[in-house]
């Protein structure tokens, strides 16, 4: 029995040290993302062609590269530092404009019922059918990429469960204070939605944004990978892993850490994600 | 355990198992023996190329990698010697101008398509002819405009006449880098097929037939027993298509395929290195050109092309992305060309000239398209480009676009405000030039009437000593109008495995029967 004991609060320890470590990369690549490259060792547009290709360690005119230099002579560090602001900002705004109209469709869906329902229903269905990816490369590809269409892109590809979650969840509210509803009909439906149904439902959708975020990251690399992402002077990370594909044997710190950062990323937001969920589900608040 | 060996005794009889392991034996030796007889009389090469194929008919097609196999398929009039540039019989034992305007051609007897017809003097008017029909829209049709009459004199005898005198006319016509490449095709064949049959159903007089095409994955190509000419040493050839660089080195290192095209830079040392393969590279690759769009702002200002042209540090550029298999030129032709001339420089590096010369204008916003993956190290180059460019006023929004929709945008004059190409100038003629600086050309962005008239004259010019005067003094006329900004040749890079060795002779034109075998 000790034993079980022992090993639950070390599986404690573990999961507290893992979220603190979570916790930190996300504060810190936040920090980058707002400050853009103010922290990056280098400029990350400076080219050296004379120092292309460089592994890690290797000493250039301005100092150390740390993580070696790209394909025509820019700091691997600092265009990752550089990077993180495209990645979480893009993705930030769309899951952000995904969230509001997905729950705002989804609340008046729930809250009104009847055809709203059906058309919801019909163009989530119709929506969550297609692939995500053939759908952005077919918008991106057509209209030239731009902030704008890309944070508009992935949150079209993310709106949908916002919008499920927030029906489902309406429809319960509204069940079960109908009544109450009735006598408050004072304000307009906007109202009731806004005051008491949003706050009931805003903790999953909380934690259903976090999982999105990562998605959304994902997603902008995928398109950045296939040249389809936002356009930015230096290289975003889903963009460097394109270019050093063709470098994977020989000098495979072109894709290496960008790749990790994308991976770092994702699997501390999803951390987060899930301790938010532990917090906010009402069966596991007892436990912890 | 126990039960299990009894199991095993009781399935099968004791007799049994040395008579079956004999002649299994047996069987395995002799078919050992016989698999290893018949390969060693079938020399076999295994090409990876970097690109898929669109069509094999010679007058529609004039992309690269269809090239590639139809070069191996077909065969025309003439030929270039490696070492002298001059033009050299094929399909044609001799050529001659009979009059300014008309060119006489002798064909070889006893050459024979691959399904057994003789060529004649009729196949060659009929390919003539095919090319010039505008209905079909031939790839070639642009160089061959100055053709008014093809006659067949009899069997062996062809002549061909121009609306006005055209020494070039016979150098276009031949294979290496020619755009008006003329692969003699049989009209009977022609005849019996349909369009759709005969892009899927090469037939030529040259070293090699298609065996099989299975469209997408791999395309086999068998040796011509007839073949009039030398009996090339591979037997046959297989090709396969392997767009993805990476991939398609670790093939050859892997000994999956025993040629690679396009070898990139990155991977020449890795190649170098292995135990299986070599490198084979060629001087004479393609001649990068980076245009500018002077038909439209801001380029159509003098002032503003040369800020462009002395913003670039070409030479740097050059050097670091291509290093020893790349050189600058001051003109954009290639060294091998008979009228190049070496005298004129590259574009010295001076963005504070360039800053001096766009005052008041700057910044400059440009939107612009590129390529990745076309052209040696095209996406490095662009990037370095546009950061050369933003040094002194310039802003580039760039965007990557598939090769096959950058094409077309550039055929209607929309590819954005400067963009590179290649060109294969191996016919060895400056006239080449005219395909991206000729008004009438659909690749064109310069739309220039003095360029025009001067290439026109030299165009009829059939002294060789007057033609080359003139294309020096356009050459000086590009040069000082900044028209082209920067300009330089690639190596060809091939990989090959130690199994075969070739010279490439002509950058691009891999042709299988050059190939030799190599003892191990």
């Amino acid at each position: 029995m000790t034993e079980a004991v022992a090993r639950s609060i070390t599986r404690l320890r573990l999961n507290r040290a893992v979220l603190a470590l979570a916790v930190v990369v996300l504060v810190v690549l936040g920090v980058l993302a707002i400050t853009g490259d103010a922290f990056a060792p280098m400029d990350p547009a400076q080219q050296s062609l004379r120092a292309r290709l460089k592994p890690p360690g290797f000493e250039g005119r301005t100092g150390i590269h740390w993580l070696g230099t790209d394909a025509v002579g820019r700091d691997i560090l600092s265009l990752i530092v550089a990077g993180a602001c495209p990645a979480l900002l893009v993705s930030g705004l769309a899951v952000a404009l995904a969230g509001i109209i997905g729950v705002l469709v989804g609340m008046f869906a729930g809250f009104r019922g009847g055809r709203m329902v059906d058309l919801l229903l019909y163009v989530t269905n119709i929506q969550l059918a297609f692939p995500f990816f053939l759908l952005a490369v077919t918008i991106v590809g057509i209209v030239r990429p731009s902030v704008s269409l890309v944070v508009f892109v992935i949150a079209l590809g993310c709106w949908v469960p916002f919008a499920r979650v927030a029906y489902s969840e309406t429809i319960q509210i509204v069940e079960q204070e109908y009544i109450e509803a009735v006598h408050v009909m004072q304000g307009t439906t906007f109202r009731i939605l806004l005051r008491h149904v949003l706050p009931n439902i805003l903790p999953n959708i909380i934690v259903l944004a976090t999982f999105a975020l990562g998605t959304a990251i994902v997603m902008e690399s995928g398109l950045s990978f296939v040249g389809l992402g936002v356009p930015t002077r230096t290289p975003t990370w889903g963009k460097m892993l394109s270019e050093g594909r063709d470098y994977m044997q020989t000098a495979w710190w072109l894709t290496i850490f960008p790749g990790f950062a994308i991976f770092l990323l994702v699997l501390a937001i999803n951390i987060c994600g899930e301790r938010l969920r532990d917090i906010t589900d009402p069966k596991l608040m007892g436990r912890s | 355990m126990e039960t299990q060996t009894s199991e095993w005794r009781t399935g099968m009889s004791f007799k049994a198992i040395p008579t079956t392991f004999l002649t299994l034996g047996l069987v395995l030796a002799s078919s050992t023996l016989t698999c290893s007889e018949a390969w060693a009389q079938k020399t076999v090469a295994r090409v990876a190329l970097s690109g898929g194929l669109d069509r094999l008919d010679p007058i529609m097609s004039a992309n690269g990698t269809d090239l590639v196999i139809m070069t191996q398929i077909y065969e025309t009039l003439l030929k270039l010697d490696p070492k002298t540039g001059e033009l050299k019989p094929n399909l044609a034992e001799s050529y001659r101008l009979k009059s300014p305007t008309v060119w006489e051609l002798k064909l070889r007897k006893g050459v024979k398509f691959h399904d057994g017809t003789p060529l004649t003097a009729a196949d060659v008017k009929y390919t003539i002819e095919r090319i010039l029909n505008k209905d079909l829209a031939s790839a070639h049709y642009s160089q061959l405009t100055t053709v008014s009459e093809v006659r067949v004199i009899d069997d062996y005898t062809v002549e061909i006449e121009t609306k006005k005198p055209d020494p070039v006319l016979m150098r276009r016509m031949q294979p290496i880098g020619g755009s008006g490449r003329v692969f003699i095709v049989s009209k009977a064949y022609y005849e019996k097929h349909s369009p759709e049959e005969l892009t899927n159903l090469p037939m030529g007089t040259g070293p090699y037939k298609l065996d099989k095409w299975q469209k997408g994955a791999s395309l086999t190509l068998v040796k011509n027993e007839d073949y009039w000419g030398e009996a090339p040493e591979v037997d046959e050839g297989v090709f396969t298509f392997i767009p993805e660089n990476s991939t398609r080195v670790n093939a050859l290192l892997q000994n999956e395929v025993d040629v690679i095209q396009r070898l990139p830079i990155a991977d020449v040392e890795r190649v170098k290195q292995s135990k299986n393969a070599h490198v084979v590279a060629s001087p004479n690759g393609l001649v990068h050109t980076l245009l500018l769009d002077s038909s439209k702002p801001p380029f159509n200002d003098l002032n503003v092309r040369k800020a462009f042209a002395y913003a670039l540090d070409t030479s740097e550029m050059v050097e670091g992305l291509l290093g020893e298999y790349g050189r600058v030129l001051g003109v954009p032709m290639g060294p091998n060309v008979l009228q190049f001339d070496s005298s004129i420089k590259p574009y010295e590096y001076d963005p504070e000239l360039s800053k001096k010369l766009l005052q008041g204008k700057t910044p400059i916003k440009l939107d612009t398209f590129t390529s990745d993956g076309r052209y040696v190290n095209d996406r490095d180059f662009y990037q370095v480009v546009n950061e050369q460019l933003k040094q002194v006023g310039f802003e580039i929004t760039p965007q990557t676009l598939e090769w096959g929709r950058f094409i077309n945008l550039m055929q209607s004059r929309s590819g954005g405000p400067f963009y590179i190409i290649g060109w294969d100038f191996g016919e060895g003629d400056a006239s080449k030039m005219n395909s991206f600086l000729q008004s009438s050309s659909a690749l064109s962005v310069t739309q220039d009437a003095e360029y025009d008239r001067h290439v026109a004259l030299a165009g009829e010019e059939t002294d060789e000593a007057k033609r080359t005067e003139i294309w020096k003094q356009v050459q000086k006329y590009l040069h000082d109008q900044y028209f082209v900004a920067a300009v330089w040749q690639a190596s060809s890079l091939y990989g090959f495995s130690n199994k075969f060795d070739w010279v490439a002779n002509f950058g691009e034109n891999l042709a299988l029967s050059e190939f030799k075998t190599v003892k191990q």
